[in-house]
């Protein structure tokens, strides 16, 4: 009766307008449907939670993976992410950058935005116009990039 | 627990290692208008409540990889965070069953109706399978 969640999500062309800023919508349910999809991907609770917190305040649906592998089984479920914030390093199979590089060939439509508390990126060459957001970075830096890079 | 998820402000806690049960169910409750942390291992909570944060609720499957398991963390919670309930969960229906329940004395309307949830994450399994099959 309520389909708040958006069941068929199949398409990652469409470019809707980004929901950010304070874009709030004054809907009951979870409004999943109208809002532009974000995915975290960080190993670390804290950081993560509060990196998820901040974006879903400013408007955004969020979506939440520890490591790049879950984040495959997100994509691959036909979520509808229009942009990925990333950790570089992270422990597992696939590290962030080759999280950034699969989305990029397989999903050219969606941003990513790495982010990494080395002053530069090992392998920033291939990862080539993917933007980095250095740690220890502020909830209004993350959501400057976010929302810039949405409008692109 | 009723007292714990009466207030507006609730904080519910979802740990599960499947990723699109733990996606799932997290915005399920989001949806009733909790606040939702999610964490995929029982030390998730631990480190989340030693950070000092507030958890009214926290929702554990109980097998869960790492070194503590779902009882164990039961255990700990219990002894050194009387002001968090937990709620062990046995397979993602058992979980969505529960998570309607706190639902129900959540501050919004139900989104929609558990055995949803159910066939939400059912579904998310399934195109993950067809993708994955369809690119090897």
């Amino acid at each position: 009766m309520f389909p708040a969640l958006s069941l068929v999500s199949d398409s990652y062309s469409g470019s809707r307008a980004p929901n950010g800023g304070n874009g709030r919508s004054s809907r009951a349910g979870n409004g999943a449907e109208h809002k532009t999809t974000i995915l975290v991907v960080e190993d670390e609770i804290l950081i993560r939670m509060t990196a998820a917190d901040h974006l879903r305040k400013a408007g955004y649906r969020v979506l939440e993976a520890s490591n790049a592998i879950e984040a495959l089984s997100i994509f691959a479920a036909g979520e509808p992410i229009e942009l990925v914030f990333t950790d570089t390093d992270m422990p597992g199979k696939m590290t962030g950058e080759a999280l950034a590089q699969w989305i990029v060939v397989h999903f050219p439509a969606v941003k990513v935005l790495l982010t990494s508390a080395e002053a530069h990126t090992p392998g920033s060459p291939p990862s080539g116009p993917v933007p980095v957001l250095k740690k220890p970075y502020t909830h209004a830096a993350l959501a400057t990039h976010v929302a810039r890079l949405l409008t692109r | 627990m009723t007292e714990a998820t009466r207030k507006s402000s609730a904080t519910i806690m979802v740990l599960e290692p499947d990723i699109l049960a733990r996606m799932a169910i997290s915005e399920y409750l989001r949806g009733c208008g909790f606040k939702v942390v999610e964490g995929v291992r029982a030390e998730d909570a631990l480190t989340v409540l030693r950070s000092g944060m507030a958890i009214d609720v926290v929702l554990a499957e109980v097998r869960m990889a790492g070194e503590l398991d779902g009882l164990e963390l039961a255990k700990q919670i219990r002894d050194g965070y009387p002001g968090t309930d937990i709620i062990l969960t046995v397979g993602v229906g058992n979980a969505a069953d529960r998570a309607a329940k706190l639902c129900n004395e959540g501050p919004l309307k139900k989104p929609f109706h558990p055995r949803e949830l159910v066939t939400r994450i059912q579904l998310l399994r399934e195109r993950r399978r067809t993708a994955s099959t369809s690119s090897e």
